[in-house]
């Protein structure tokens, strides 16, 4: 299983309709990312890395071309089966804080554990704490996001990201809004993950800094990949 | 400045609507209130006088004034009564309908040209009526001529009917008066014209009626002036009897007072104040104040909660709106705006909604108060009577007040914010802590004053129902305690609701999936976002149910009281005709009525023979006590009556079958056994208002009995109320009529299907019977239901929750909309990590359930106990002197679907439009993951 690729990109192409004409996002990506990767994908604001990972993530179809998610095209899957796919196998962290707010830091994380379906309660409590542990909140599980700063808000939710066991975490601009140190020790953690759980990560930044954590780098530039 | 105006405007438009909205509702029912209330006073003031013509079956507005001058006079005081009319309406500023003027000379001996025998030794009074011609027929004989004289110089007249058999006139005779002389000097002559009656025309005009008319000969006006009159003045006395009469119809309640006011000035201190009577009217106009001072007072204070809550309204959504513009002010605050501008800002736009407001506002009032008018029971209508709306000064003055109100409360909050900064803005995020309310344990404090409101009410009850009738306005305590109880209870909810979400989430933990774990969770920690919102809801819902309640139960209290006190559709008695000795003393024996007559009476059901005598007696000497006396046949009569189940000990038909068992049996009110110590078993003398004894053997005792009132309240001369016990005894008719002879006796009616009350009254008429009670259920029934403070209550009992649901539903959808909105990224996260839209519909259903349905059912509960608590109170408020029956909370099922109908109607509409929301929303968009 670990030779397969998670990840499969083959000639994906996406164009969105503007106010006259056409804007072309990607232009027949090619990528492959194996399983337990720690993999960054590059590029400057407007080259299409969101794109690409909202099509990874199956929030978005491209026009042309083909994902494949260990190995199963994402093309035919019904709405209802990607939901799942993205409850149970992917983790997802965003650039802006995405906690529920009126849950704790707990909670968030359990919550994804919920959503994933696993049960039962004693079981998730335990993996709640040590997840916490590993970003480094071992001692602020009992806060609420607005208690907490930016970075450890994040953090949180990255716990959350891999806390239900995800196969992979596409994580957008998660260190956009951190300063440099805490951008570091987020990298950190990601790198940790694929190292302790085998979990393949997609991380996209414009962060130069952080690229020497990467097992890969996929580098885009007007929609096009530039590097492999 | 205004550009700014306009583009937030425009930017917030749907904020801003809702707001107009409640701008409009506002002006609206505040408007209405005063257009309402005068317009149900013109028509009450019109009832009134209608209701008198109806059962006095006289003109209502007139004044009569008679003067006789004497012989030595000038003539002046003939002179100002001829004025007076004129001078009168002017005065009142009233419209004429008709002036009914007789000058007559006084009664003196005339005699027959043709010396007939049976003509000698008459007396009669020569006299005129103004404009009678306009208003008779001729019956016989001619009209004047123009000249009113014949071509031989004798004054013609005509006369009535009677006269001509009273006096034994002959038309086309000549008379002489040897005692006036004419003109010429000679004896005065008349030839009798004609014999009219009065024209068959529903109007008034005679006040004098022509067959009372039996010892007068009337002569044109112009001829009895210029001939008794102007240079002939002196000579005779002559008698001016003059009644002005005015419309009624086009009296406003505005005009009340001026009229009654000039009318005490004609008869207690102008020149006229000795020849003039009081008239009928100021009565009229008394019960008319004093029925308007406790309508008025109570209209008032049933308004109020209603305009506290549009109030709040419009201050929740202005809230509601800073909230959302919080960043906007912070970023025009940054740029260097003053507090000053940014509340400038804020009052530029609450003056163009105001305005815009008044615009539609005003004319939807007068609408409001014609559904005002329509009212018939809670959310119940009746259109085919209209109210007839129009403005008055005091309207435009609410109206001025409303729209201060609006401009106030989408101004006000902008004080607080106007100070509202970036930093302080991050720091506004505290969550779970307790209200101020909850802290100050406002709740309990409200619900501690309602509550000690119940038992002073509650102890005091027949101090109320002493205050009621004596007109006195009410405490408003009285209302205000039960809208207090609904706050407080409803604020006690508040606080125990989220241990109540907490509580459901624990029992059910283990089954909870992610969407409903996210939803209790963020009902407990966030949900105190939504009091004030809930609290309208509970507020609007046992608002409406209390209201549907007081109304349904004040309705059909006092129709259900109508009906049993007059016991059955028609009660009439005729007229006996006692029997005289050869001295002329009654001998207590009658002409007794033939009773077979009623067979050909088709519109009755049935019908049956009633003795009833209220002058009865019980006991001898200082002892004695008052009762009234029936006599009936058990059958027939238990047809015809009824009285409910539950107001017995067991069914009324058993009372009569134990009463016609029994010969000599007897029943008895209940205070017989309780107060004065009778048994069953034991005998009883009585006797009726002739003094005629009967022993009866008691059966049995009965608290309530067709048309029997245990207790009779009123009030003293000196306006201290006054309750006083009711005795009733009810005898077999063949055995009582056995012991008293001949008895005038009543007949009570049961009508056909489809027959009314009118059809045995043209019988009556048809038999030409003398009727000395006539009793009509329907239409004591109509005046029960139509009875303004019934009505007016209604009206604006069904008013108030109509505008509070429709705010309530817009207050609700716009909290609902904004909370999706402020959660929409939130939302786009749930949906990328694979919530599915189910869920998160779920998640927001089980938020709906938590603050919508929760609401719902605690207003219902809070509804039902406030009703149970205060509806008894206040109907002391309503009860009538004539209240018979114990009242009861009455609910009926259809009121209450409804209400639970308008309800669950909002409801939904709120649910669509959330939907609708969710449904549009695009989870990349949320996220703004998307290429810009």
């Amino acid at each position: 299983m670990s030779n397969e690729s998670v990840i499969k990109v083959t000639g994906v192409t996406r164009v969105f309709p503007v106010p006259g004409g056409e804007f072309t996002a990607l232009k027949g990506i090619n990528a492959e990312v194996p399983a337990g990767t720690f993999a960054i994908l590059k590029g400057r604001s407007g080259s299409g890395k969101t794109t690409l990972m909202n099509i990874i993530g199956t929030l978005d179809d491209p026009t042309e071309g083909a994902v494949y998610l260990n190995g199963t095209p994402i093309k035919n899957m019904s709405e209802h089966d990607r939901e799942n796919l993205r409850r149970k196998d992917c983790g997802f962290v965003f650039q802006s804080v995405s906690l529920i707010p009126s849950l704790n830091a707990f909670q968030n994380v359990e919550f994804s554990m919920r959503m994933a379906g696993i049960k039962p309660s004693k079981e998730r409590d335990k993996r709640v704490e040590e997840c916490l542990r590993m970003v480094g909140l071992g001692n602020r599980m009992n806060h609420m996001p607005s208690e907490m700063s930016g970075g450890e808000q994040q953090r949180v939710a990255i716990a959350r990201s891999f806390a239900h066991g995800p196969k992979l975490i596409l994580a957008d601009e998660p260190t956009a809004e951190l300063d440099s140190q805490m951008a570091a020790k987020v990298t950190e953690i990601f790198k940790e993950m694929t190292r302790k759980e085998g979990i393949t990560i997609l991380m996209t930044t414009h962060d130069v800094g952080l690229m020497g954590a990467a097992d890969m780098i996929i580098e885009l530039e007007n929609g096009v990949r530039i590097n492999g | 400045m205004l550009g700014i105006m306009l583009e937030k405007m425009w930017h917030k438009k749907w904020m801003n609507v809702c707001l107009l909205l409640g701008c409009i509702l506002l002006t609206a029912t505040v408007v209405s209130f005063p257009l309402y209330r005068n317009a149900a006073y013109d028509r009450m003031i019109n009832d009134e006088f209608k209701n008198y013509i109806s059962s006095e079956g006289r003109w209502p507005t007139l004044i009569t004034a008679t003067v006789v001058s004497r012989k030595d006079k000038s003539g002046s005081t003939l002179k100002r009564m001829d004025e007076f009319a004129g001078e009168f309406y002017e005065r009142l500023g009233v419209n004429e309908v008709a002036t009914f003027q007789e000058l007559s000379l006084s009664s003196t001996p005339f005699s027959s040209e043709t010396g007939r025998g049976d003509a000698k030794a008459l007396s009669i009074k020569l006299a005129t009526i103004a404009k009678m011609t306009d208003h008779i027929k001729l019956l016989a004989g001619e009209n004047y001529s123009d000249k009113g004289i014949t071509d031989d110089g004798a004054i013609e007249v005509l006369i009535s009917q009677s006269c001509m058999v009273d006096k034994g006139l002959l038309i086309n005779e000549y008379f002489t008066f040897d005692d006036i002389k004419a003109p010429d000097g000679k004896p005065l002559r008349v030839f009798i014209k004609g014999v009219y009656d009065e024209a068959d025309e529903l109007n008034y005009f005679w006040q004098i009626s022509p067959e009372k008319l039996n010892d007068t000969i009337l002569c044109r006006e112009d001829v009895f002036r210029s001939t008794f009159m102007g240079d002939n003045v002196g000579k005779y006395s002559i008698t001016s009897y003059i009644v002005p009469m005015f419309n009624y119809d086009d009296i406003k309640s505005g005009d009340v007072d001026r009229i009654y006011n000039e009318t005490v000035y004609y008869t207690k201190e102008s020149a006229f104040k000795s020849v003039v009577k009081e008239p009928g009217y100021i009565k009229i106009i008394d019960d008319y104040r004093k029925k308007l001072s406790r309508i008025s007072a109570t209209l008032i204070i049933l308004q109020v909660p209603v305009l506290a809550m549009l109030a709040a309204f419009l201050f929740m959504i202005s809230g509601q709106m800073y909230e959302m513009e919080k960043s906007e002010i912070s970023v025009i605050k940054s740029r260097g705006s003053s507090s000053g501008q940014i509340i400038r800002l804020y009052f530029y736009q609450g003056l163009v909604l105001t305005l815009a407001g008044a615009v539609v506002g005003m004319p939807l009032g007068a609408l409001f108060a014609r559904v005002l008018g329509a009212t018939r029971n809670f959310l119940e209508f009746d259109f085919s009577q209209s109210l007839n709306v129009s403005y008055t000064r005091e309207s435009l003055i609410y109206a001025l007040v409303a729209m201060g109100v609006c401009l106030l409360s989408i101004t006000i909050p902008s004080f607080k914010h106007s100070k509202v900064t970036i930093v302080n803005l991050k720091q506004s995020n505290a969550l779970k802590k307790k209200s101020w309310w909850e802290k100050l344990f406002i709740d309990i404090l409200l619900l501690g004053i309602s509550i000690y409101g119940f038992y002073s009410f509650n102890k005091n009850m027949k101090d109320l129902s002493g205050a009621v009738m004596s007109g006195e306005s009410l405490d408003p305590l009285l209302y205000i305690s039960s809208s207090l109880f609904i706050v407080g209870a409803g604020m006690f909810f508040l606080r125990i609701q989220p241990y109540l979400v907490s509580l459901i989430y624990k029992i059910g933990k283990k089954w909870w999936g992610p969407a409903s774990h996210v939803s209790f969770m963020e009902n407990i920690k966030n949900g105190r976002k939504q009091q004030l919102i809930m609290l309208f809801l509970i507020m609007t819902i046992s608002l409406g149910m209390y209201h549907a309640t007081v109304a349904r139960t004040i309705l059909d209290n006092a129709v259900e009281n109508t009906e049993y006190l007059d016991a059955t559709d028609v009660i009439i008695k005729e007229v006996w005709t006692e029997i005289t000795d050869r001295y002329g003393s009654y001998t207590g024996d009658y002409i007794v009525p033939d009773y077979s007559k009623y067979n050909t009476l088709t519109a009755a059901e049935s019908y049956t023979r009633v003795l009833n005598d209220v002058l009865g007696r019980v006991g001898s000497g200082n002892d004695s006590i008052y009762t009234q006396i029936l006599g009936i046949n058990t059958k027939e009569f238990g047809k015809q009556t009824m009285v409910s189940r539950e107001f017995l000990k067991k069914h009324y038909y058993e009372y009569l079958n134990d009463l016609a068992v029994v010969e000599d049996g007897v029943l008895l009110s209940s205070n017989y056994n309780t107060k004065l110590g009778y048994n069953v078993g034991d005998t009883i003398i009585f006797s009726n208002s002739k003094k005629k004894p009967v022993t009866g053997r008691i059966v049995g005792f009965f608290d309530y009995f067709p048309s029997y009132a245990p207790v009779e309240n009123g009030l003293n001369p000196d306006g201290t109320a006054y309750s006083k016990e009711n005795y009733l005894i009810v005898g077999n008719y063949d055995f009582i009529s056995s012991k008293w002879g001949t008895f005038p006796y009543e007949v009570w009616i049961q009508l056909k299907e489809g027959a009314t009350a009118l059809d045995v009254y043209n019988w009556v008429e048809e038999h030409k019977l003398n009727l000395k009670k006539y009793e009509n259920r329907e239409l004591d029934l109509q005046a029960t239901m139509e009875d303004p403070l019934l009505q007016g209550t209604n009206g604006v009992l069904t008013m108030g929750f109509v505008v509070t649901i429709v705010l309530c539903a817009v207050g609700y959808l716009i909290y609902w909309v904004m909370s999706i909105r402020e959660r929409e990224l939130i939302f786009g996260v749930l949906r990328a990590t694979g919530f599915h839209k189910g869920e998160i519909f779920h998640m927001l259903l089980n938020e709906q359930v938590f603050s919508g349905v929760f609401s719902i059912l605690a207003g219902i509960g809070i509804g039902k106990l406030t009703s149970k608590l205060f509806v008894p109170i206040l109907q002391q408020a309503y009860s009538s002197e004539n209240q018979a029956l114990p009242m009861r909370l009455i609910t009926v099922a259809s009121d209450m679907y409804r209400l639970y109908g308008v309800i669950a109607g909002v409801m939904i509409i709120v649910l669509l439009v959330l939907v609708f929301i969710l449904f549009r929303m695009n989870v990349t968009k949320a996220l703004k993951l998307g290429e810009e």
